[in-house]
């Protein structure tokens, strides 16, 4: 090997100072035989590198010797802990059955404190609403219906004859839409459609109309005009002997 | 307690022997035993927690780093795959961890003073193991260098300090450096180099910080002329 000069020897002498510490256990690799008798000889002739080697070694003497910190005794305890921890779930994960129990318990209890905010409001909330229940409802309008004669007033009751003119009506049948106003007049009537009455029997239909009364139709309580088909038939009217009269 | 050293045959290497005995305890973690945890934890605390401790210069930091190594260890220790020795594979974890933590610190500890600093006189370090036979002035000189030495090492840069505490004081080679930092061999090395000449240029300004030092071929200051660190 070429001779090295005294930057080389020194990038080496750490390497060097290794091999010939007793105590090293470190490997050949570092340094091969040929670099090792370069730098031996080259310390037998440089007293400078040399110097350099003894400050190396005692250098590493000094790392040696830097005391070992003794574990504390947390810290040791706290490793038997995670210890202990770890080997359980190792023996749970060797254990199919024991590890879907214990993830079925750890389920339970995820699900039992994801609750557990929730269960004091809860329980509030509800035992508040009933309370106010309670005491509103007495105030409540909640009769039910008690009364026959109550009308009813959501729904539509037709118009109706209250009462029938007396004038008779001699002509043949007749079909008319009578249209009544809200206070239960006549309004309008129509012929309907096929039926032609004579001009007779038009003033006797007009006099049986005028002259009878009509209930008007009922809308929500309320008379409203309304239409209705009627059928005016020939009638006979008798009076008796005593002034009464009487239909046939 | 179970004991998972092994002695099947005196042939075999003392590496040999030890990957045989990491593998016995690797198949007993798996296996869920309860003497193999206590086993692995008697064989890694103290390593693990002085690399910690030189990574972080800092006790508590260290003890947080410990568990969370151990942690990761017995989490993953079905998918270790043996490709490097038990030892490696733990030194990777806690130089990874330690560097996380510092990262978390640089962060998270700006500006924050610890109660140790309020009464600077307290040293919350563990006491060392001295050698009682000593004389108290090779005591308080071997103190001195030792103090030295570890400020020394704080001082230099994290990169640089992994590097030189896994060669220098955990003794390992430079392909299980280069395992355990996932880097190349060339910049083990090269790493190694620049941290010992970082650190030989501390030391040399705190022993003597009149002149400079030069690598070569000037002797260096630091030595035995101006104190012998030994």
């Amino acid at each position: 090997m070429e001779e090295l000069n005294c930057k080389s020897v020194r990038h080496n002498l750490w390497d060097y100072a290794a091999h010939t510490s007793e105590a090293s256990e470190l490997g050949p690799a570092e340094l091969t035989v040929a670099e090792y008798t370069a730098i031996d000889s080259h310390l037998d002739s440089c007293r400078d590198c040399d110097r350099c080697l003894a400050d190396v070694s005692s250098l590493r003497t000094g790392f040696r010797h830097l005391p070992v910190q003794a574990v504390p005794p947390l810290v040791q305890t706290r490793l038997q802990v995670i210890a202990s921890r770890e080997r359980s779930r190792q023996l749970l994960r060797m254990n199919p059955g024991a590890w879907m129990r214990d993830k079925l318990a750890s389920a339970m209890m995820a699900f039992n404190h994801f609750l557990r905010p929730y269960a004091v409001p809860a329980t509030g909330g509800l035992l508040s609403s009933c309370l106010c229940f309670s005491m509103i409802a007495q105030t409540l309008q909640l009769r039910p219906y008690l009364f026959d004669d109550d009308m009813p007033i959501g729904v539509f009751t037709e118009m109706s004859i209250a009462d029938v003119s007396p004038f008779s009506f001699s002509g043949k049948d007749v079909t008319v839409q009578v249209t009544v106003d809200a206070s239960g007049n006549v309004a309008n009537y129509e012929n309907m459609p096929g039926t032609k009455p004579t001009p007779e029997e038009y003033e006797e239909i007009c006099g049986l109309l005028l002259y009878s009364t009509f209930t008007p139709a009922m809308r929500a309580g309320q008379p409203v005009s309304s239409k209705r088909i009627l059928t005016v038939q020939h009638m006979n009217y008798k009076i008796d002997s005593r002034g009464l009269g009487h239909r046939d | 307690m179970a004991d998972y050293s092994l002695n099947l045959n005196a042939s075999l290497t003392s590496e040999q022997q030890a990957a045989l005995e990491d593998h016995a305890l690797i198949s007993a973690l798996q296996r869920a035993e309860a003497g193999a945890y206590e086993t692995l934890i008697r064989r890694f605390q103290a390593p693990v927690y002085n690399l910690a401790w030189r990574l972080l210069d800092n006790p508590a930091d260290a003890g947080d780093v410990v568990q969370e190594v151990f942690l990761k260890v017995f989490r993953n220790v079905n998918s270790f795959r043996g490709d490097s020795s038990l030892r490696t594979w733990i030194y990777r974890i806690a130089v990874n961890e330690a560097h996380n933590k510092r990262r978390w610190l640089f962060r998270h500890r700006k500006g924050e003073t610890g109660i140790e600093d309020v009464f600077p006189g307290d040293d919350n370090r563990e006491a060392p193991l001295v050698d009682a036979g000593e004389t108290p002035f090779d005591f308080t000189m071997n103190r001195e260098a030792q103090l030295l030495l570890e400020e020394g090492l704080a001082a230099i840069s994290p990169a640089f300090r992994a590097a030189l505490v896994l060669r220098e004081i955990e003794e390992l080679s430079y392909e299980e450096i280069a395992n355990i930092l996932d880097i190349s061999m060339g910049t083990v090395k090269s790493r190694i180099v620049r941290g010992r000449e970082a650190l030989r240029c501390y030391l040399a300004n705190r022993l003597n910080p009149a002149g400079a030092i030069d690598l070569a071929p000037a002797p260096v200051k630091w030595g035995l002329e101006t104190g012998n660190l030994k």
